[in-house]
């Protein structure tokens, strides 16, 4: 066959031609990304050096006040004015390999995903659903703001995902949460309410200003992002019992993945945003981006990102 | 996975009575009887759910396994929540000997309190529950997951 053919008929997957057009176009289109996007979002372009660890109390362990004791003999250690339970700790020792980690007394998470849980703000009477939970930070929030009771579902897809899930579950002496495995996007099926969901989609991780994420994200991965975001609020909003809570987060600063997905939500899923307090930081949703307008979305926060913390995202959404 | 019944609740309770010397309450919780003799302990919540619907990958949390002779290997947190309370097969290490534990070597304990050798026993180390662990003549015969051993 001719190389030019528009298709390989024994093996389409094995076409120079087409493969080759499709990396070009890639690599255009990773080019096309530039940090100037940020400009016009935050008015400068954020920069980001992480310095030390942030973590946060397993309270179903361990008292705050006594795990800062012990950290203390690491570093020097200083307390989240915004999570009661959170720590920075500055210090040279990994500590993912310290007797206290092993022992479920922390878990190693960036400072702004500790916020999703809180906003949540989850009660022992309250049914959950986490519907992309691994690897389980906030699931084991959630499940420590409970202190053990009230049934939360904590749904992942792919085995190795849920093993992390499961053996973070298993460390932190979780027991109200029931793991299981299905597309997000097809838990509506289920045709089981729940008054509370945590949404924090897959993204483009954008937030980390991680040099080698950024340098991965393309037009391309974020309009199938936002595509399957779409996909999943749809999903959970089905889920969501009336007057239920709906907390939507990414850690993605692209508005195709967050303000334009609040705008779905509120124009075609019929959710209404509210607003919420936070005591750190942050940035209202864009009202415009481009062309677009969006609705309601001067209600959701946007995290800068700093050394401390990484961008973020975080929208509540009502029924 | 079997959700047992209130007299094998008990049953197991007595179980974990004859061994460690205290009662952990488990009837406020739903016990599961998994695959490989696993004990599974979930909050009584979790009944509100309409279990058939889901695609179901676990429940709860690991508290240990039934082994011969009514003996019990508790998971590190089921022996967190025993040994609080523990007044029989439990063993004290120094923080150097916690260290060596906890990176997966076999440690010679400096206190034993109502052991009873080749018996699983319940590993301290001043405030910390580190896990649990058979005990013979030569010392304790580590056991500890992999996922859970601190790298050295």
């Amino acid at each position: 066959m001719h190389p030019s053919s528009p298709v390989n008929e024994k093996n389409p997957t094995f076409n120079f031609p087409i493969l080759f057009n499709k990396c070009l176009n890639k690599i255009i289109l990773i080019v096309a990304i530039d940090l100037e996007r940020y400009k016009k979002i935050y008015g400068f372009i954020p920069s980001r050096q992480q310095e030390g660890w942030s973590l946060r109390t397993n309270t179903l362990k361990i008292s705050v006040e006594n795990l800062e004791a012990r950290l203390s003999k690491y570093g020097s250690v200083k307390r989240m004015q915004f999570v009661n339970e959170g720590f920075f700790v500055n210090t040279d020792k990994n500590l993912s390999k310290s007797i206290e980690h092993s022992l479920g007394y922390f878990f190693l998470q960036n400072a702004s995903s500790m916020i999703p849980p809180l906003i949540l703000d989850p009660k022992p009477t309250d049914t959950i659903l986490d519907m992309c939970a691994a690897p389980g930070s906030k699931t084991t929030e959630i499940a420590a703001l409970m202190q053990n009771q009230g049934p939360i579902v904590a749904n992942d897809i792919t085995y190795k995902r849920l093993k992390a899930l499961r053996g973070n579950l298993q460390r932190c002496g979780v027991m109200n949460v029931v793991v299981t495995k299905m597309f997000g996007e097809n838990f509506w099926k289920i045709k089981e309410k729940f008054n509370k969901i945590l949404l924090d989609t897959p993204c483009t991780g954008t937030g980390s200003m991680n040099p080698r994420i950024l340098q991965q994200t393309s037009e391309q991965s974020i309009r199938y992002l936002s595509r399957l975001q779409k996909r999943l609020l749809e999903s959970a909003a089905q889920c969501l019992e009336e007057d239920g809570t709906l907390i939507y987060s990414t850690c993605s600063l692209e508005p195709e993945e967050n303000e334009e997905n609040i705008d779905f939500a509120v124009r075609q899923l019929g959710l209404r945003t509210e607003r919420v307090q936070l005591k750190l930081n942050y940035m209202p949703g864009l009202s415009k981006w481009n062309d677009k307008q969006f609705e309601q979305t001067f209600n959701a926060v946007r995290i800068i990102p700093t050394n401390e913390m990484e961008g973020f995202f975080i929208c509540k959404l009502k029924k | 996975m079997k959700v047992l019944e209130k007299e094998e609740v008990e049953n197991l309770e007595r179980m974990i009575e004859k061994n460690y010397g205290t009662r952990v309450g488990l009837n406020q919780f739903l016990v599961l009887f998994g695959s490989e003799e696993k004990i599974w302990l979930a909050s009584k919540e979790i009944m509100n759910l309409d279990m058939r619907k889901f695609p179901v990958n676990s429940i709860g949390m690991n508290f240990g396994k039934i082994k011969r002779n009514d003996k019990v290997n508790l998971t590190i947190e089921g022996s967190q929540m025993v040994g609080k309370l523990a007044t029989k097969n439990t063993v004290a290490l120094d923080e150097q000997e916690a260290q060596k534990f906890m990176q997966g070597s076999d440690v010679k304990p400096q206190q034993e309190i109502n052991c009873e050798y080749h018996n699983f026993v319940i590993v301290k180390s001043g405030e910390d529950v580190l896990g649990s662990s058979p005990l013979t003549e030569e010392g304790l015969q580590n056991l500890l997951p992999k996922s859970r051993r601190v790298p050295i």
